[in-house]
């Protein structure tokens, strides 16, 4: 059964393959052939397994398709199993159903550029990796992945390397998100150390057999895990690196740095749930992380003027709450989440980077304005996007967030509620001051040499279409997660009461009236506070409450002040007694490759004397 | 002789009629491209030919006391073949600039083909001298074979008398367990060197010359002095061939001798084994440390591979004999691909074989394909994982780990750690570029794609050893 | 078996070991007694090989061609390789259709590499006919 599965990650790999081999010799349009064309396949096939999994739902809720064995020595037998179920499902048809649209969209946007195939390489490894990361049945596997997105990641966000500071922004990425990675390994081996496998499946069962529910053990390594979470997910403390990988293209922004990648601490933690089950204080660890970062986020996004930026900070508040609904247990809703903030984030993203290059590469919000007569299209999208995000109702955000902040409260997690509820609050807030800022107003750019201009292609239209009817629909789309994903602790005899499930849509509505009033109607108002008493609250808010100084303060600074001290390398000195003591081995060695037959025929003899001397004599 | 038996003999029929009929050929009309071509299918049908005796399954078939085609020798044929094909591609590349006679040297690598799969099959002390003989002497010629050019006939002339003196030495060995024991079938000799013990002295000497005949020919420390200058000394192909078919051949006789009895030899050869390969490790690896020639450091490595398979004449049982096929194998693919570039590279400059380090500074922004696959190779060699060479390396140290063999366990960890730096070295100088150096892009002749399509293929088998070694291990199984 | 504790034992032994020290005794003996008593006298013509007639002495750069060796070689091989074919000759009947086959197929090699040193000129004894060739097969390709 599903046989063909492994299609789906061979597809965008040979993709990837014949991109980098042609060396950008390739025509724009082959390369877009290939490297959209092949997460098309990708898709489908996703699409087909989607089909035959609903059509004859699986004995147990899964499928393994097993590959192949990689080796076998004694006990340790890695295998190449893939695991399909309706998590991995769930997360296959956002990486390659928004994947796909957002491969069409970049074939538009990154037009004209000179490493046309080398981007679209990078963005099928990237798939590639993905699936990876989400099939494996083994954490081996999908540590292999997460690696694999990682680089990409890297890669991508680097992509205009010429421009150094696009270069530290990927070398950042890269660094910040390898210190979850590295926690995360070690959560593997101690996994693997306490059970001796790595199979996930075989986790889930052993596991709750050999530790205890919060013992110290199963703590530690599930904040282990947690710290390869908030890495790749961008929460506290992790979280910096991620505005600045708005270096990238825009679609890389869309992809990885939203839909996709982005979610994979989200996916880690879910799969991993049984795991979690046994250390309610990591798994409360989980949601008061999530808590936090939503709301620092959304402060944060508040002061931003760089549109890509607003769109960073609200994704990452988006992932914190998901992260809250997986600490209260609520890992469905958060799945679900994962998955409509996949359909509107990456509509919002796309649109701005449609706005961007309507602006001719402009993306200070300040120096737009009005824009909505030059880009009706655009401005539409973007408005549902944001209706979506701030989960107006009959859009899907509006079906998955309120589930969310609803099952936070009926477990009891009051504080986590209120916390997502003012959240809700500044996503209104911050996302209607993008939509006020940029399309209405005053237009504040030279009409005259930089007047908007709107897309007319279809591959520009389709993207943004789906998306965006997605972003409405998406709330209707019922995930069958049952057979993996555990229900909430509810209590019994909570229930839906008076005015507690309405109180989101209520929050949100006033954060658009604020929006409005603060932004458009009255628009010195927030100008007079941020020059008047409230400048250095709004200046630690800009900066992200200042975590890039504070981390340049405690690492940066002390690790340079050592690295400096240290110049003369005293570890290595020592460390250094080894090449060199090699070295004077191979110096006498070479002296012996005289290239002389007599010598060589006289080390010979002697040594086939030697050899009969060691044989023949005890 | 029954049919059965004839059907076994095939491939041996089939390279004989092909090396008459190139032979033939030259003497009819001197043509380069008919001459590789005619070899190429011959070559072929050879490997065509051992297909009906593998398929019939029947088990060992013994054609005369001579010989035996069975399992191992099925598959070191088969290995030899692959590997002679390779070469043949290659020279076909490296030789089609050079100006006098080319195609002679197709006559000697079928010879040597022939030695080979004789050796793969040798049951008998004197198949087993013919082969080795059959195996080596073409190579003289080979390795001298730019007659003009003085290093490579001092080369030729090295290869020749030490040659000589090794394949002496192993008849003079051969000789006096003869003299004790009146053996000379191979299943009885390896049994008399399972039993070998104090009591008999002429036994002893005679399994310690064997033992040095067959070590000088697998370039073990300390016969190895010769290989540098050799492989130096050799045009690229010629050193492909070395490195590749000779081993693989001479390997099969050593299996033959020191692992037909299932019990691992005597202690006493056993601890002369251990100190050679040993040796090999630590000496191969450190000589490879800083040397400047490319082709130096591949003889150095190889040294150094050596050392680690001969661990699996120690261990005893078929699992280190699928390790021994799986070890070849991988070192196999890998040395045709590491030589194959070093030809493809080399053929245009015609005078000598670019060899030297600094001539491959920056290669890779001049030749990227070419380079991406060479360093998929030297990773392949270092033992990096997801490439053959990982899967070689991690097998042998498995049969070592169970026949609780610490010593040379560590020794190959050791071995490889000092690897890892000398083949990053060649990476690191492959991608660093030359300071002004201009990314010009060399174009590929017809003759040179012949011999990439081959590097290619190389490549492509050695990622899916790498990532999918089961059916290599199901066909080395004997 | 050869055991060589128990050699020294052995009957031959003693008698073997005294005829060895008797042969090197002997030729010691003669040296030694020949430079005891024989007179001495040096003179540069006496260490000649020939102390009288023709002066002894070569030219040094006297090249003997590689042909020589060459087709020395060729001698030899034929020769030995003609060899097999006494011992087939003598047991015809015995090796039957079989033994005829195979000595068949091994005169037919035999057959072709001589051709085949024709063809290459290996036979060519002098060098203008070799040089001759080479022109041909220049013009030819």
């Amino acid at each position: 059964m599903m046989n063909y599965l492994p299609l789906v990650f061979v597809a965008p790999l040979l993709g990837f393959l014949v991109l980098a081999l042609s060396r950008s010799r390739m025509s724009e349009n082959l390369a877009a052939a290939i490297g959209v064309g092949s997460v098309g396949i990708s898709a489908l096939t996703t699409a087909a397994a989607i089909w035959q999994f609903s059509s004859a739902p699986p004995e147990g809720g899964f499928v393994s398709v097993h590959l192949w064995t990689w080796m076998k020595v004694g006990n340790f037998a890695p295998t190449f199993t893939l695991h399909v179920d309706a998590l991995s499902l769930t997360m296959m048809s956002v990486i390659t159903g928004v994947g796909f649209f957002i491969h069409l969209f970049a074939s538009w946007y990154m037009r004209g550029d000179d490493a046309y195939p080398r981007f679209f390489s990078y963005m099928n490894l990237f798939v590639a990796s993905m699936l990876f990361l989400v099939l494996g049945d083994n954490l081996l596997f999908l540590y292999f992945g997460w690696e694999g997105v990682g680089l990409a990641s890297y890669l991508l966000i680097g992509f205009w390397y010429k421009d150094p500071a696009n270069g530290a922004a990927a070398r950042k990425a890269f660094v910040i998100t390898r210190v979850g990675d590295t926690l995360m390994a070690i959560a593997l081996f101690i996994l693997y150390r306490e059970f001796g496998t790595l199979n996930i499946k075989e986790l889930a069962v052993i596991a709750p057999t050999q530790w205890a529910v919060g013992s110290t053990l199963a703590t530690a390594t599930c904040l282990l895990l947690l710290g390869g979470a908030v890495g790749k997910s961008a929460q506290l403390p992790l979280q910096t690196w991620l505005p600045d990988a708005m270096a990238g293209p825009t679609p890389v922004s869309a992809l990885i740095h939203a839909a996709t990648m982005v979610t994979a601490g989200v996916y880690l933690i879910a799969r991993m749930n049984d795991l979690f089950a046994l250390s309610p204080f990591a798994l409360h660890m989980v949601g008061v992380i999530g808590a936090i970062t939503l709301l620092l986020a959304g402060f944060t996004a508040l002061m931003q003027t760089d549109i890509k930026k607003i769109l960073a900070y609200s994704t990452m508040s988006q992932i914190g709450y998901m992260f809250l609904a997986e600490g209260v247990g609520a890992y469905q809703p958060a799945v679900f989440h994962l998955m409509t903030h996949a359909f509107f984030k990456a509509l919002l993203f796309l649109s701005a980077g449609s706005v961007i290059l309507a602006m001719h590469h402009e993306q200070d919000i300040f120096k737009m304005g009005g824009l909505r007569k030059h880009i009706p299209f655009v401005f539409a999208c973007m408005l549902i996007g944001t209706l979506a995000l701030t989960a107006f109702p009959f859009t899907s955000g509006y079906y998955s967030k309120d589930e969310i902040l609803h099952q936070a409260y009926l477990t009891g997690n009051h504080d986590l509620w209120l916390a997502g509820l003012f959240g809700a609050f500044l996503t209104a807030v911050y996302s209607f001051r993008l939509i006020f800022i940029t399309f209405y107003g005053p237009e504040r750019f030279d009409a005259k040499h930089h007047a908007p201009h709107g897309a007319h292609s279809m591959d520009h239209h389709i993207p943004l279409a789906v998306l965006l009817v997605l972003s409405i629909v998406g709330g209707f789309i019922h995930l069958p997660l049952d057979a993996v994903l555990p229900h909430a602790p509810i209590p019994e005899g909570e229930h839906h009461g008076g005015i507690v499930p309405h109180l989101p849509l209520f929050v949100s509505l006033a954060g658009i009236a604020v929006s409005w009033f603060l932004f458009l109607k009255r628009p010195q108002i927030p100008a007079a506070l941020a020059s008047g008493g409230l400048a250095p609250i709004g200046k630690l808010w800009k900066s992200a409450w200042g975590f890039d100084w504070l981390y340049d303060r405690l690492f940066v600074k002390p690790f340079v002040w050592a690295a400096e001290t240290n110049k003369n390398d005293v570890v290595d000195s020592i460390i250094n007694v080894v090449p060199a003591s090699l070295r004077g081995l191979n110096a006498a060695l070479v002296r012996t490759q005289t290239g002389s037959l007599r010598w060589y025929a006289a080390v010979a003899g002697a040594g086939t004397c030697l050899l009969i001397a060691l044989v023949a004599f005890h | 002789m029954t049919a059965q038996q004839l059907t076994a003999l095939l491939p041996f029929f089939v390279i004989s009629a092909t090396i008459v009929a190139v032979m033939l050929a030259i003497s009819v009309r001197r043509h380069h491209r008919l001459t590789a071509f005619l070899s190429v299918v011959g070559l072929n049908l050879t490997l065509l030919s051992l297909l009906p005796t593998w398929l019939a399954g029947t088990g060992p078939v013994q054609v005369t006391p001579l010989m035996v085609v069975d399992g191992l020798a099925s598959f070191y044929m088969a290995l030899v073949l692959v590997a002679t094909l390779g070469v043949m591609t290659l020279c076909h590349a490296y030789f089609e600039g050079y100006r006098s006679d080319r195609e002679e040297i197709y006559l000697l690598i079928l010879l040597g083909a022939l030695g080979g799969l004789t050796l793969a099959c040798a049951n008998h002390a004197a198949t087993l001298l013919i082969g080795l003989e059959l195996l080596s002497l073409p190579m003289v010629a080979g390795v001298a074979y730019a007659t003009s050019d003085r290093r490579a006939v001092e080369g030729g002339a090295k290869y020749l008398v030490l040659s000589a003196g090794a394949s002496a030495t192993l008849l003079f060995g051969l000789a006096l367990i003869y003299a004790a024991t009146g053996a000379l079938d191979l299943k009885a000799l390896a049994a008399i060197l399972v039993n070998a013990n104090l009591g008999q002295p002429l036994v002893l000497a005679g399994a310690a010359m064997v033992l040095a005949g067959l070590a000088f020919k697998l370039s073990i420390v300390p016969f190895h002095q010769w290989t540098p200058d050799v492989y130096e000394a050799a045009p690229a192909p010629v050193t492909a061939y070395l490195a590749t078919v000779v081993k693989a051949g001479v390997l099969a006789a050593a299996l033959r001798l020191f692992h037909a009895a299932g019990a691992p030899p005597s202690p006493l050869v056993v601890k002369a084994l251990t100190i050679l390969a040993l040796a090999s490790m630590i000496v191969g690896s450190l000589l490879a440390l800083r040397q400047d020639n490319l082709k130096r450091l591949l003889a150095y490595s190889s040294i150094a591979h050596f050392g680690f398979l001969l661990i699996v004449l120690v261990a005893p049982g078929s699992r280190s004999l699928e390790t021994a096929g799986v070890y070849m194998a991988t070192y196999l693919i890998t040395s045709l691909g590491v030589f194959g570039v070093i030809a493809l590279v080399s053929s245009p400059a015609g005078e000598r074989d670019r060899e030297k380090l600094s001539e491959y500074q920056g290669l890779f922004w001049q030749r990227p394909y070419v380079v991406s696959i060479f360093t998929a190779m030297m990773l392949s060699l270092a033992g990096i994982p997801l490439t053959a060479g990982f899967i070689g390396k991690f097998a042998a140290i498995a049969v070592g780990v169970e026949s609780d063999l610490w010593l040379l366990v560590s020794g190959i960890v050791l071995g490889s750690a000092i690897g890892i730096y000398y083949y990053l070295r060649v990476i690191s100088a492959l991608f660093v570029p030359m300071p002004g150096y201009e990314r010009v892009s060399e174009s590929m002749s017809w003759a040179q794609s012949a011999g990439g399509v081959m590097l290619l293929l190389s490549m492509l088998l050695m990622l899916a050893m790498g990532v999918y070694p089961e059916p290599l291990f199901l066909l080395a199984r004997p | 078996m050869t055991d060589f504790a128990s050699v020294p034992e052995s009957p031959e032994f003693w008698g073997t070991a005294l005829y060895i020290v008797g042969v090197f005794g002997l030729c010691a003996l003669m040296l030694v007694l020949s430079w005891l008593l024989g007179g001495r006298s040096a003179a540069r013509a006496r260490n000649e090989p020939f102390e009288s007639g023709v002066v002894s002495g070569s030219p040094e750069k006297l090249r003997l061609s590689a042909k020589f060796y060459l087709v020395a070689v060729f001698f030899v091989i034929f020769d030995v390789e003609a060899l097999f074919l006494y011992a087939w000759a003598v047991s015809l009947r015995e090796a039957g259709w079989m033994g005829f086959i195979e000595a068949f197929i091994f005169i037919s090699i035999l057959g072709a590499s001589l051709v085949y040193l024709v063809r290459v000129g290996a036979l060519d004894w002098s060098p203008q006919a070799r040089k001759a060739r080479r022109q041909r097969e220049e013009k030819q390709t």
